[in-house]
């Protein structure tokens, strides 16, 4: 039953769309990305992967090819990062509104300026409001399986799917990865389906035309009602996958929140981090608990609820640099906790942007830093930078 | 086993990110978990290149780079006259691999195992010149005794191209039997 190989979390995701045998790719390469689509062109070159690749020549290109692709009726895989994802804004609206089970890989690199070529998530959090399902990964082997739930769920709800994996510290960092047999994944991942928006020279009809009053409302609620339905649909299919593959996976996973004094949470490749110092933490005798979250749109504000809900104090920690309020991730804890009426300190962390590691030693200074502020009851309106050199202020 | 941290000090050009990616590849084969982490800038030849591995019988958490390595890994060591410590951070009773025909005086009675390889002399002997990555590789299996020396010629077949691979293996095969161990 499959095999385990060492492979980065770019070769990862590319191993997810060879086995989901996707029918048309179409992407632009760009740093931290390109080994993720080149992987993708070497299966296809290698006869493993029996799909069309589109070379564009932008990333708004490529994202419109693939739109393009669906609508015809095709399994389809586009992949990008930073300033290629800003590139293709104005698509990303079109895929979701239209309805389209696009799977893209985002390489989370930080958007200029000052450019960068690593890691933060301001890339995909600039797109986060629209109606994208949101998956960030912690290692190469959940950028696996993540594709694998990525067009699992997007054909059921049809709505498009971001994987999400930090620059470097997961797209360039191999790991031991499981790879499931092709017989197993095609019992999971049945074949490709059209949805109710198609083209077909037999059956014409009208799509992403103009839209008056009239209908437009309509259209985004039941754009927002399918994405909202992936909170219940994900552990559903989750639960499928464990038994099939042997892997659990959830919206978000909580370790020793119950209780706590304090509990990080994190999105991306800092969650594993956050869990190796928190379970050395809890060895020496203190209550620190952790939160991944996993799935970022929809956010699953009643299960970040109950996982944080009896903890004293909690730290977001946001890889974005969102200017002038919290973080994106805070911002969501924090409205989740007003909405149930708790009454929790929640501190925001801003750290390791534009490639900064977020070391234990970062992790850790968050803990202390929420530690301390809660000892004195204190609040803290806006993020804490927790990494920044004195320098600078 | 405790879950073991590998610094690798070397130049870009010379492997060490492949080399990483290799060990990787021998510890899944020998039924471990590990991980490679370059750290990657805008990168030049021959400017410093910092690359991470991890080691463990349980599947790997931290995605960050190692500040405290239980082995650290040479493969230049005139990396030293650039000011780049062999010692910063290092765990009590650390391992050292080091690229050279003796040990450097600074480096003495530092840490609790060395290995010394003349990695670039096996690499020229048997290849040319050629980064000294496989011998590295050889060299870190006969020190760490963490993989064995046929998990690394396997993984090298696997990954290096057909061409460059049977060569490779030699390379670390030959500096694994050449790598003289010491304990104090």
């Amino acid at each position: 039953m499959g095999k385990r190989v060492a492979i980065s979390g770019n070769h990862s995701i590319a191993e997810g769309v060879r086995l989901a045998k996707v029918d048309v790719v179409a992407a632009y390469p760009i740093t931290p990305q390109t080994p993720m689509v080149e992987k993708v062109a070497d299966f296809i070159n290698q006869g493993r992967l029996d799909a069309k690749y589109i070379a564009v020549e932008s990333e708004h290109s490529a994202l419109t090819a693939v739109v393009g692709a669906s609508v015809m009726g095709t399994r389809v895989f586009t992949a990008s990062a930073g300033a290629g994802l800003a590139l293709m804004h104005e698509i990303v609206g079109v895929a979701s509104g239209n309805r389209l089970p696009i799977v893209m890989g985002i390489a989370n690199r930080s958007l200029p300026s000052p450019w960068s070529l690593q890691a933060d998530h301001s890339d995909s959090m600039a797109e986060r409001d629209l109606g994208w399902i949101q998956l960030y990964a912690a290692s190469c082997q959940e950028a696996l399986d993540y594709t694998l739930l990525a067009y699992r769920i997007a054909e059921e709800v049809r709505l498009p799917v971001m994987v999400c994996i930090d620059g470097f510290f997961l797209t360039h960092t191999t790991e031991a990865v499981d790879l499931p047999d092709q017989a197993d994944v095609d019992q999971f991942l049945p074949a490709f389906e059209r949805g109710d928006i198609y083209l077909d020279p037999d059956d014409p009809m009208t799509i992403n035309q103009l839209n008056s009053e009239a209908t437009f409302t309509e259209l985004k609620y039941r754009h927002n009602e399918a994405l909202n339905s992936v909170v219940d649909l994900f552990p559903h299919v989750a639960k499928e996958f464990e038994e099939r593959f042997g892997r659990k996976h959830s919206l978000c996973t909580a370790v020793g929140c119950e209780g706590a004094d304090v509990v990080v949470v994190t999105l991306g490749s800092s969650s594993g981090t956050a869990r190796k110092v928190a379970g050395q933490m809890r060895a020496d005798g203190q209550k620190i608990g952790t939160l991944q979250v996993s799935c970022f749109r929809p956010f699953p504000k009643q299960e970040v609820i109950d996982h944080l809900k009896h903890a004293k104090a909690v730290a977001v920690v946001d890889r974005s640099w969102a200017l002038g309020t919290d973080g994106p991730l805070a911002q969501e804890v924090k409205s989740a906790f007003y909405s149930a009426g708790l009454n929790v300190p929640v501190y925001n962390f801003v750290g390791g942007l534009g490639g900064r590691d977020l070391s234990e030693a970062t992790v850790k200074r968050v803990i202390g830093k929420a530690l301390e502020l809660k000892e004195q009851e204190e609040q803290a309106l806006y993020p804490i930078w927790i990494d920044v050199k004195e320098e600078a202020k | 086993m405790q879950e073991k941290e590998l610094r690798i000090l070397s130049r870009g050009g010379q492997g060490a990110v492949t080399a990483a990616h290799i060990l990787v590849e021998a510890a899944v084969a020998a039924n471990l978990y590990a991980q490679a982490v370059p750290s990657f800038g805008q990168e030049r030849q021959g400017a410093p290149v910092y690359t991470f591995a991890r080691i463990s019988q349980e599947p790997v958490e931290s995605h960050t780079y190692v500040y405290e390595p239980d082995i650290v890994v040479v493969f230049d060591p005139f990396l030293m006259e650039l000011g780049i410590d062999p010692l910063q951070g290092i765990k009590d009773h650390a391992t050292l691999v080091i690229n050279d025909k003796k040990l450097p005086e600074q480096l003495r009675g530092k840490f609790a195992k060395t290995g010394i390889v003349d990695a670039w002399g096996i690499t020229h002997e048997l290849i040319g010149n050629v980064p000294p990555n496989a011998a590295m590789l050889g060299a870190i299996a006969k020190t760490t005794g963490l993989i064995q020396i046929e998990h690394i010629t396997q993984a090298i077949m696997n990954v290096l191209g057909e061409r460059i691979a049977k060569v490779n293996a030699k390379c670390a095969q030959v500096a694994y039997e050449r790598t003289v161990v010491s304990e104090t």
